[in-house]
């Protein structure tokens, strides 16, 4: 089996050297390359297909569709997405950061990151991306020639040099000098469709639609489960501290089977005549630090009932006089 | 809607066989036909809106203290939930004092010298019962000579050698459920 | 030095919330390891500025910013915010509302609208979309833009004086270059954070537009920064 990947290879190799010595091209530098034309885009049917299931506006050139398909390779043919796909990120991330800290004003900047990192990350772009029914060219550059597979077919899939190479069933390659995996790329490929849908529109507003219809309201992220507190009950006194309230105390609300092998404790932090978590645990210890956590946890996830965010139209806030002070420090 | 459903769940409560074509047991007992739980005839519940809260403590996602509520938040309110007689059924964990703040420079200075000059004598317990602090304190202003640290974790190796497998499995997976409590898991 | 105060502590006894007065021991001058320090001792910026506590010392400190947004049109932002705007989180051991996440909520708006800006204005030579040059980004350009010193360079030359008005705790008073004491960074910050404010106070339209006006255009402009670095690349090896 062996013998015959090798065979398998040393014959891509030199078919690949001999067709791409004439196509080569510098990976970066777009300057060269030729356009995909609108003419051949049109004749491509998983553009077609693409374009008419994310419903793009007419504006939305499917020759540029074709252009945010194309990740940066070493023989580059077409302009690559590397530019589009930054832009898009931009355009991304400032709406989902926009998001996350009007709805939860007080989340700490850990938890701010990777909760952006979960929306909008590239494991997260992936599977909508495979959503989108966007198709991986898996097939190299030998059977491309060989099955005389015509450009709009080639133009209508995922284009990317693959660090993991599956060449046969349990055989995997493993090419460092490819720089993109199948997650990252198709992560660029969505990013660059965000890029492109603003290009195309030259309007925030509807890339902003775009944004929020395809990728930001298409996931539910689970917030509560991002936490993790170092010593909890410090900062939670720390915390009552500094919003003047009364020092935490930890009270116990009932129990069960104190002498038994399994005692279940219900215990709730309480401030002066106020609760400000409740939680339980199997000691006394376990009990209140999990109160603390969840006292903590309903002071960092406070949400307002009203959100309003910033890009809506005549949104003004002038009479807001105060903005979240920041994460308690121990 | 809410009445509909509450209505058909009433419904399916009462019982469409009568207890009385029941066959007789042979064996006298105690139960009642008449008496019985069996028998549950609910009262009639007005149509409206009922609010039944689960039983499970709020997510912070569903309830913020209020407390915790900013002063423009509308559901902000002057009183608290609870009164102080509420609150008196609850014991504290631990009996609640006040920070002191009564050390001065110098005895903080002498504190860092005792546990410094002989930490097996001056331990934390001792340091904190000597000045009328909490252990706690004591950690603050001092750390724990190295020599000791080290002298502390060898005892402690020594104890955890004599331990059993299922003793050091039952530890270990104590570790591991005890890295859930911080993270609400 | 010990000094003796009289602070409220607040203590519940009953049904009742009681203020009681209590000696407390703070210390002045050197720190010493478990005390609690004099207020009086640690709210000072480390350019000597004290810590406003109230409306009328607030003043002087902000007018500085307050002027620079009035002057591009930006009016309306509370006194306060603007304090924190000015305040960074190693002020103080964050005891006092900080500019952290205004800064992280700028930096993101700012990302955004220069890259609009430089796919519009600035000339690339790959093939552009629908007439706007993509591959500009990526570029050393678009990179030096959002550079640390680049927008501590910034933030120096079009409001002058605001590094003595800003609140942080600079760790080693002996090291003078703002690269490696911290400066770069916490007027990167600051400037962020105004972007943050105003976008947060006065919506996206406004905060894009005061981008535009005060940061991309002009003599002293981000833009004109950032290519100003690039021919001289050795400068901000520092950072």
């Amino acid at each position: 089996m062996i013998s015959k990947i090798i065979e398998k290879k040393l014959v891509s190799l030199q078919l690949v050297r001999g067709l791409s010595s004439s196509t080569a091209r510098s990976a970066r530098n777009n300057a060269f390359n030729t356009v995909i034309t609108e003419e051949v885009a049109t004749k491509s049917p998983q553009l077609v297909t693409l374009h008419n299931r994310l419903r793009l506006p007419g504006s939305f050139k499917l020759s540029t569709l074709g252009r945010c398909l194309t990740c940066i390779q070493k023989d580059n043919k077409y302009p690559n997405n590397v530019g589009l796909s930054i832009f898009g990120k931009n355009l991304l991330s400032y709406h989902a950061t926009e998001l996350l800290l009007m709805k939860y004003p007080r989340l700490p900047l850990n938890v701010l990151n990777n909760a952006i990192n979960g929306i909008i990350g590239d494991e997260t772009l992936y599977s909508i991306g495979k959503e989108w029914g966007i198709q991986t060219d898996s097939s190299t550059a030998v059977e491309k020639f060989l099955n005389e597979e015509p450009e709009e077919i080639t133009i209508g899939r995922l284009r990317f040099d693959n660090q993991n190479k599956s060449i046969e069933s349990n055989l995997t390659v493993i090419d460092k000098k490819n720089t993109l995996t199948q997650e990252v790329a198709m992560a660029s490929a969505v990013k660059s469709i965000v890029g492109a849908y603003y290009a195309s529109s030259k309007s925030l507003q509807d890339t902003k639609k775009f944004i929020y219809n395809y990728i930001l309201t298409t996931r539910h992220l689970k917030i509560q489960d991002m936490f993790e507190f170092e010593q909890p009950t410090r900062e939670l006194a720390a915390l009552c501290k500094r919003q003047g309230l009364e020092q935490p105390v930890t009270r116990l609300l009932s129990e069960s089977g104190r002498a038994s092998k399994r005692p279940v404790f219900l215990v709730a932090v309480f401030s002066g005549n106020e609760k400000l978590g409740e939680s339980f645990g199997a000691s006394l210890r376990e009990a209140k630090i999990r109160a603390s956590v969840n006292a903590l946890m309903n002071w960092y996830l406070y949400s307002s009932l009203d959100v309003k965010l910033p890009s809506d139209a005549d949104y003004s806030r002038e009479t807001l006089k105060e903005v979240d002070h920041g994460i308690v420090i121990v | 809607m809410f009445s509909q459903i509450i209505k058909s769940g009433i419904q399916s409560q009462k019982r469409s066989v009568s207890t009385e074509s029941l066959p007789k047991l042979a064996v006298k007992n105690k139960f009642k036909s008449r008496g019985s739980a069996f028998n549950f005839k609910p009262q009639k519940v007005e149509p409206g809106v009922y609010h039944q809260p689960s039983p499970s403590i709020p997510s912070p996602l569903q309830k913020t203290p209020n407390a915790f509520l900013p002063a423009s938040d509308i559901r902000k309110s002057s009183s608290s939930e609870y009164t102080a007689e509420d609150v008196s059924y609850m014991p504290p964990l631990s009996s609640v004092k006040e920070k002191k703040y009564h050390l001065t420079a110098q005895q903080i200075e002498e504190i860092r010298q005792l546990r410094n000059s002989d930490p097996y004598t001056y331990t934390r317990k001792a340091l904190a019962k000597k000045f009328d602090c909490s252990e706690f304190f004591v950690s603050l202003v001092v750390d724990c000579p190295p020599d000791r640290l080290k002298d502390m974790a060898g005892r402690l190796d020594t104890i955890k050698s004599t331990w059993s497998v299922r003793k050091k499995e039952a530890k270990s997976d104590h570790e591991k459920r005890k890295q859930n409590w911080y993270r609400n898991a | 030095m010990n000094s003796i105060r009289l602070l409220g502590v607040r203590s519940f006894n009953g049904s009742t919330t009681q203020i009681i007065p209590r000696r407390t021991l703070v210390n002045t001058g050197s720190r010493v390891r478990g005390m609690l320090r004099d207020p009086a001792d640690y709210l000072v910026s480390s350019s000597g500025r004290r810590y406003p506590e109230n409306a009328t010392g607030m003043a002087p400190i902000i007018s500085n910013l307050k002027n620079y947004l009035s002057q591009n049109s930006v009016e309306g932002i509370d006194d306060k915010v603007l304090l924190q705007v000015l305040t960074h989180k190693s002020f103080a051991h964050g005891k006092k509302p900080f500019n952290e996440k205004l800064s992280v909520f700028g930096v993101h708006l700012l990302k955004e609208i220069s890259a609009i800006h430089l796919i519009e204005s600035e000339a690339s030579e790959g093939a552009s979309v629908e007439g706007l040059n993509v591959d500009v980004l990526g570029g050393t350009l678009s990179k030096r833009l959002l550079h640390k010193s680049v927008l501590a360079q910034f933030t120096r030359l079009n409001i002058p004086g605001i590094e003595k008005d800003i609140f942080w705790r600079n760790r080693n008073l002996m090291i003078t270059d703002p690269a490696v004491n911290g400066e770069n960074v916490v007027l990167f910050d600051t400037i962020l954070a105004t972007v943050g404010a105003v976008n947060l106070i006065k919506g996206k339209g406004v905060a894009s537009d005061f981008i535009g006006k005060a940061i991309l255009s002009g003599e002293n402009s981000l833009v004109e920064l950032a290519k100003a670095t690039i021919s001289k690349p050795q400068e901000n090896k520092s950072e």
